[in-house]
């Protein structure tokens, strides 16, 4: 009675019972219902690990299914004890867990790199879904754009747009999982190629980029302009083929609704 | 837009993704939607986008989850301004979130985890009330929670701890039927003294959910929002009406969750009761 701990010292108290087991907590807990401290400080320590690992089971279903829900549970179990939430929301509860598998094996029988860039792409997906929206370039917006202007034109890319370089076959295992179909034989090749996840409408869609399609998308999101685009071609095409190549492209890129908008600033006469 | 500053009346079902185009269909029984506020602090896509479709369509009232009222950790004011940014957005009727903690020291245990009833706490939720008051620019709503821990120098009934906070802070409440009931199993009260002493003008909104038997066969009540509303909920909610009046009243289903038309035949239930309790009161 004489000690009762101030509302700092008691939540301290629970938070390192539930995250910890730790015992202190115990002596505070009335029980005037027989049922014990240890049971009833119990139902919170099983809902917080219940609810964060059905949370990321949920962030990397496809990561859950590849490795079965057994060793995906003890995985998340040791991801949760390194990476505590700091956030609001559960949404982003799995925000390290690629970077953190990158550093733990899994198990022996996993491959380590494999399940990171896994958990990577669907981060990734995740982020483009509910990504900030923005106006769509259209093709008769090219329209727009006077001849004198293309060589000073931006392209605007929009903000639900990611791009992650991928060694192994994730995405294979993504579409696998989403056709209820056997996931495929892991590869892994010394280059890496680049992805590109993007919002098209409300659904995610991704594909593999040529090198020259990378590199071009890669300047652009900088802020280069279109002569500058171009030149970034260079390295893959012969200088007569080069602006054949840019406007495909940027067909192509507006045609996947890419581009937000395009800058051209008025120079004055 | 159009629903700013009226109350809520009638009867509501919390807004799920599931429901989104049915609602949309246009046939939907509802006077209002409760949304998970946290479910739409999100920068874009689809969740905002039907958002935007139902609040044209529909009253709306924001519930959250991660305010953390009663953690000894400051006040989140990232959370606070998404909060009112989300509400400038859609003009709830209320805007409410639960008396709790969810973490101290900067982590996030994601549950709402019980205060104990001390004076001290009282002071500490009723002081933070006021800076989410301040913030929003508009009278806070405060929903009890379910809980499977009391504290041995909690002094005050879970009653008392609330009216205490509701008289020092000038908030409202939102009176969870369910989780009065299972703390009533789980801690060994009369419900019926618990409604007694809430104070009789305060209460705005009215939850009804489900709960589960604690799998272990402690005879503990777990608050699982999974299953429909039990006979001594029902119960106790007419109970409630004939204390507090037309409280606007919903269905919280947060998991299992089932058609629509089961909710809708749910909601019936209460409608029936209100009815009922309305008629014998007059």
């Amino acid at each position: 009675m004489s000690d009762a701990p101030s509302l700092l010292r008691l939540q301290r108290q629970m938070q390192a019972r539930v995250l910890h087991g730790d015992d202190t907590l115990l002596v505070q807990i009335a029980d005037n219902a027989g049922v014990g401290a240890t049971r009833r400080a119990r139902v919170y320590e099983d809902a917080y690990r219940l609810r964060l690992i059905e949370a990321l089971g949920n962030d990397f279903a496809v990561l859950k299914a590849h490795l079965g829900a057994e060793r995906f549970e003890a995985l998340a179990a040791s991801y949760l004890a390194d990476h505590p939430s700091r956030y609001f929301s559960m949404r982003h509860v799995g925000t390290e867990l690629s970077a953190w598998l990158s550093r733990h094996p899994v198990d022996r029988l996993a491959a380590q790199p494999h399940c990171a860039e896994l958990a990577a792409f669907e981060w990734a997906q995740g982020e483009v879904f509910d990504a900030a929206d923005s106006n769509i370039v259209v093709l008769g917006d090219i329209a727009g754009v006077p001849p004198e202007a293309w060589h000073r034109l931006r392209l605007q890319l929009k903000p639900a747009i990611r791009w992650l370089p991928l060694h192994g076959n994730a995405p294979a295992f993504v579409l696998a999982h989403s056709n209820d179909a056997s996931m495929p034989a892991m590869t892994w090749r010394e280059e890496p190629i680049m992805w590109l996840l993007w919002r098209r409408g409300f659904d995610v869609y991704w594909r593999a980029l040529e090198s020259d399609e990378a590199a071009a998308l890669s300047v652009a999101r900088e802020g280069a302009n279109f002569g500058e685009i171009c030149a970034s071609l260079c390295a893959w095409h012969p200088d007569d083929a080069v602006a054949l190549r840019a406007a495909s492209l940027l067909k192509l890129w507006i045609s996947d609704e890419l581009i937000a908008a395009l800058d051209f600033d008025q120079v004055a006469p | 837009m159009t629903h700013h500053g009226s109350a809520l009346q009638g009867f509501g079902l919390g807004l799920r993704p599931q429901h989104y185009e049915r609602i949309l269909a246009g046939d939907c029984a509802v006077d209002w939607f409760e949304i998970l506020s946290e479910n739409y602090l999100v920068p874009g896509g689809r969740p905002l986008y039907y958002l935007d479709r139902i609040a044209e369509r529909f009253p709306l009232a924001m519930h959250g989850v991660s305010l953390s009222i009663g953690s000894s950790d400051p006040l989140n004011r990232s959370y606070l301004r998404d909060l009112a940014r989300l509400a400038r957005r859609v003009q709830p009727r209320l805007i409410s979130d639960h008396l709790c903690w969810t973490g101290v020291d900067g982590l996030n245990l994601h549950d709402l985890m019980p205060l104990p009833q001390t004076d001290e706490a009282v002071h500490h939720v009723a002081r933070r009330i006021g800076q989410v008051q301040d913030a929003l620019g508009r009278q806070f709503v405060l929903e009890n929670v379910s809980s499977y821990v009391g504290f041995t120098h909690s002094r005050l009934a879970e009653w008392q701890f609330l009216s205490a906070i509701v008289a020092e802070s000038g908030c409202a409440l939102l009176l969870d039927i369910n989780n009065v009931y299972v703390n009533s199993v789980n801690h060994g009260f009369d419900a019926l003294d618990y409604l007694d002493g809430l104070p009789r003008h305060s209460v705005r909104q009215i939850h009804l959910a489900g709960h589960s038997q604690d799998a272990a066969g402690t005879g503990l009540l777990i608050d699982t929002h999974d299953h429909p509303v039990c006979d001594a909920v029902w119960a106790l909610y007419a109970a409630a009406l004939e204390r507090f009046g037309a409280v606007p009243s919903m269905i919280e289903r947060d998991d299992r969750i089932p058609p629509l038309d089961d909710l809708l035949a749910e909601l019936d239930q209460a409608r029936d009761i209100a009815s009922r309790v309305t008629t014998v009161s007059v």
